[in-house]
């Protein structure tokens, strides 16, 4: 018999029962919440030194956050379509995590030409610069998420039920939640810190 | 795609390979290349500081904008100076002793010794090795700018490093250093997802946590400690790239030079990087030093023909350092004005550090005691990693010290606390795990002889260069100084300074007796067998290994790494795969029939 490095399978390593993708997703999210968390306490720090201009943010940002709840649970919905394979239920779900994403991305941008418009901008006083690079390095790990949901939607196009039960749509969905309740968390921090 | 009896093209199997093993030694290669570049650039710097104002034409072909003609002869320019040592610093301590070892060791050890046929990604993993190379061609060509490179030093701080026109080597280097180290982060960080999910998900049956060797366990916390915190580093950096080239004002703040302003910013905090910076900053010193503890274990248990002494305690040890290691980035800030009271919570933590790094050398010593000690290379080097780690941690006792670091802080004391505990500890690590797992990596020994004049000329001269360093420092002699001549207070050191370099330069020659035998070695070594050492874990189970390591299924594992002259047993050692059975039935596990019908 031959063994090779595709053959892995589990009986080999009956190590840590946990799909090794989902795994490094996970460990990859708890660096991406430390780049943040690395942000956020650095604008703590910032801000304890003095000479720091405080500012109302946008409400529109507030709506932001809605957006990204609503796309979640059009994620959720994705994702039963999945479970219960119903390939409408899927495209649907994925369809509208994209609107609502794309709204959000809308809403974002909204927000930083309402900031222009008090005067606040990208070179200025730290506090404002810490809202664009923070909602800014949050925003590209947002696109991120709406891309890999444009391919999971042409892929629900192509796929047949089998291949689509088999799309790791729950790893999708971990990322998409992820970026959703990361940027809630950033606009509480804006507003409480 | 089968591992046996299929043909791969020569770039799928030695350029973009996906094998661990090959990526292994893409590493290694790339890492010792890297260590000679390190090293030449301390040399050059050690000859200013040895021989104040030297004539260095011979620097003219390559790096002829480094020199600068004082009328009587070109000598090192005093902005270059800085330069060489910030390159100096970056090259060691993330090319040569974060990548160059962790990439080095964890892809070798990680899958050969849980028993895994490779990676939980191969694809991730060559990523990970090919963006490294990027970011090495980059660093490289920095130096080769008619500017030169970044000049802020390996901590890179602003206002240096924040102002384009701080300093020659504040331009362009520093961009290239910045873009370098981005891509660095993202290939370790794709690198330790790697490891921790292989580590986690690949082992084999049987392989349970406290069966594992120290080495991985040392690989598997290094990654974890590396994905929390170099996030960090990279949002320092970010920070100051928005401050560099859009104007922004997060660190800068309004910098007058004779009645001049030199930026628009205004406000910025130079701390808030330190911070940043530290936090991925001290960490990464236990990024260094915990593969090499891991390896050094291994080793050491291996070549005294003991257990090691304490796994359970080694293993909280190292644990406990990865904790305690995202505690105490302030000990390296007393001097910032920071609150006392602060100062004083760092300060404990810091100390409380020492306790398992204590428990670390203690549980080697009480290894090697009365052990039946077998002076290979791998040994030879692994104890001199005991003996630097000593020598180096009790300085750090002195500079853990808040009362006592405010004098000592920026003067040449730490240079030597850091050198002798960080850096040249872990390149004796690196060096034992070169000379003990070079029979895996290309099937042969390295000369013995060859390998004992390395390690001795190695050591002596890592202590003549380091050691007086201290009284230097004690004498409040600043790190990063250009020439020391001028100065009543340092110029009493002249000869010692003189002595310093002579001492590098003769240590920086010994290394190419190590090259010439590695180079040597891979082609006319002695053939080495399957298991030169007589040692227990995996790796040792495999003959020649392909893609795939094992040719039949994967060894069960029965019993913990370290088994050595174990009483009862006839022979000093015991592998992981032989089971109570076998062993009770008597079998002979020497015997290549035995490992072969289990593998
Ligand atoms: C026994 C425990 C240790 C203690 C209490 C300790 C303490 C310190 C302190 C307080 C400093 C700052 C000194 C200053 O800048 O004024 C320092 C610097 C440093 N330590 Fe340690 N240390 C210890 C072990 C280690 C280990 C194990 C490593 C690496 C493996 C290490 C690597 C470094 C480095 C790289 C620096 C200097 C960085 C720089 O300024 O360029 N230390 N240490
Ligand atoms: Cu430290």
């Amino acid at each position: 018999m031959n063994y090779s490095v595709d053959s892995v399978d589990s009986t080999e390593s009956p190590g840590f029962k946990v799909d090794p993708v989902k795994f490094t997703l996970w460990v990859f999210l708890v660096s991406v919440a430390m780049l943040f968390a690395a942000f956020t306490s650095g604008y703590i720090v910032r801000k304890a030194k003095g000479d720091w201009v405080d500012f109302d943010l946008p409400p529109v940002f507030l709506y932001s956050c809605l957006a990204a709840v609503m796309a979640s649970i059009a994620m959720y919905m994705a994702q039963r379509g999945q479970k219960t394979v119903k390939k409408r239920l899927t495209q649907i779900g994925l369809g509208f995590s994209l609107a609502f994403g794309l709204l959000f991305m809308y809403l974002q941008w909204e927000g930083w030409r309402q900031l222009t418009e008090q005067g606040i901008y990208l070179v200025g006083n730290a506090s404002g610069s810490f809202l664009y690079v923070i909602s800014g390095v949050h925003a590209v790990h947002f696109i991120v998420g709406l891309l890999i949901i444009v391919i999971a939607l042409i892929r629900s196009f192509i796929l047949d039920n089998k291949g689509l039960a088999q799309q790791r749509l729950s790893s999708v969905a971990t990322y998409w939640h992820f970026v959703g309740v990361l940027w809630i968390y950033l606009y509480l921090f804006f507003n409480l810190a | 795609m089968s591992a046996h009896g299929h043909t791969e093209s020569f770039i799928s199997k030695y350029i973009f390979s996906q094998d661990h093993k090959t990526i292994a030694k893409q590493y290694l290669i790339t890492g010792i290349f890297m260590g000679f570049v390190g090293g030449l650039l301390s040399v050059i710097f050690r000859l200013q500081l040895g021989w104040d104002g030297m004539d260095m034409s011979f620097l003219k072909g390559t790096f002829g904008n480094y020199l600068a003609d004082n009328g009587e002869a070109f000598v090192l320019a005093p902005d270059k100076y800085l330069a060489l040592v910030t390159m100096h610093g970056t090259i060691l301590v993330f090319f040569v002793l974060t990548a160059g070892l962790s990439g080095t060791f964890s892809n070798l050890l990680i899958p050969l010794q849980i028993g895994a046929r490779d990676m939980a990604s191969p694809f991730l993993n060559m990523l990970s090795y090919w963006i490294f190379f990027l970011s090495t061609v980059i660093m490289l060509a920095s130096l080769f700018i008619e500017s030169g490179p970044a000049s802020a030093g390996w901590t890179i701080y602003p206002p240096l490093s924040a102002l384009p026109k701080a300093l020659p080597g504040s331009g362009l280097g520093m961009t290239l250093w910045l873009v370098s180290m981005a891509l660095f982060i993202a290939s370790s960080l794709m690198g330790s997802l790697n490891y921790i999910s292989t580590v986690l998900n690949l082992r084999t049956k049987g392989m349970s946590f406290n069966k594992l060797p120290l080495t991985i366990w040392g690989f598997f916390l290094t990654a974890i400690v590396g994905v929390l915190s170099f996030p960090v580093l990279l949002s320092a950096a970010l920070l100051l790239i928005f401050d560099r080239s859009f104007g922004t004002s997060f660190y800068l703040s309004d910098i007058f030079l004779q009645g001049e302003a030199l930026t628009a910013q205004t406000g910025g905090s130079p701390i808030l990087f330190q911070h940043l910076f530290w936090f991925l900053g001290h960490p990464e010193v236990y990024i260094i030093i915990m593969p090499a503890f891991g390896i050094t274990s291994e080793v050491i248990s291996t070549m005294a023909r003991k257990p090691i002494f304490g796994y359970h305690a080694m293993v909280i040890s190292l644990v406990g350092i990865s904790g305690l290691s995202f505690l105490v980035w302030g000990h390296h800030m007393f001097v910032t004005g920071m609150n006392p009271f602060l100062g004083s919570v760092f300060m404990i933590v810091t100390l409380i550090i020492a306790i398992p790094s204590a428990v670390k050398t203690f549980n080697y010593l009480a290894t090697l005691w009365r052990g039946n000690i077998q002076f290979s290379n791998g040994m030879l080097f692994a104890i001199g990693l005991v003996s630097l780690f000593i020598s180096g941690g009790l300085t750090g006792l002195f500079v853990g010290n808040a009362a006592i670091d405010i004098p000592l802080h920026n003067t040449y004391f730490v240079v030597a606390h850091f050198h002798i505990v960080m850096g040249a500890s872990a390149i004796f690590g690196m060096f034992s795990g070169v000379y003990h797992w070079f029979p895996k990596m290309f099937g042969r020994l390295m000369d013995r002889r060859l390998g004992m004049w390395h390690f001795w000329l190695t050591f002596i001269t890592v202590y003549c260069v380091f050691f007086p360093q201290h009284f230097i420092g004690l004498a409040g002699v600043p790190r990063r100084y250009y020439a020391f001549t001028e100065f009543d207070f340092a110029a009493g050191f002249v000869d010692l300074n003189k002595f310093i370099t002579v001492a590098a330069i003769i240590g920086f020659t010994a290394q190419f007796i190590f090259l010439y035998n590695f180079v040597k070695s891979i082609f006319w070594g002695e053939k080495a067998g399957r298991n030169p050492w007589k040692a227990n874990s995996l790796e040792w189970t495999v003959a020649e290994p392909g893609h795939g390591n094992w040719t039949g299924p994967i060894p069960t594992v029965y019993r913990g790494p370290h088994e050595y002259s174990k009483p009862g047993v006839a022979l000093d050692y015991l592998p992981q795969h032989v089971s109570d059975e076998d062993l009770a039935k008597g079998v002979d596990y020497d015997n290549e029939q035995y490992v072969q019908a289990k593998a």
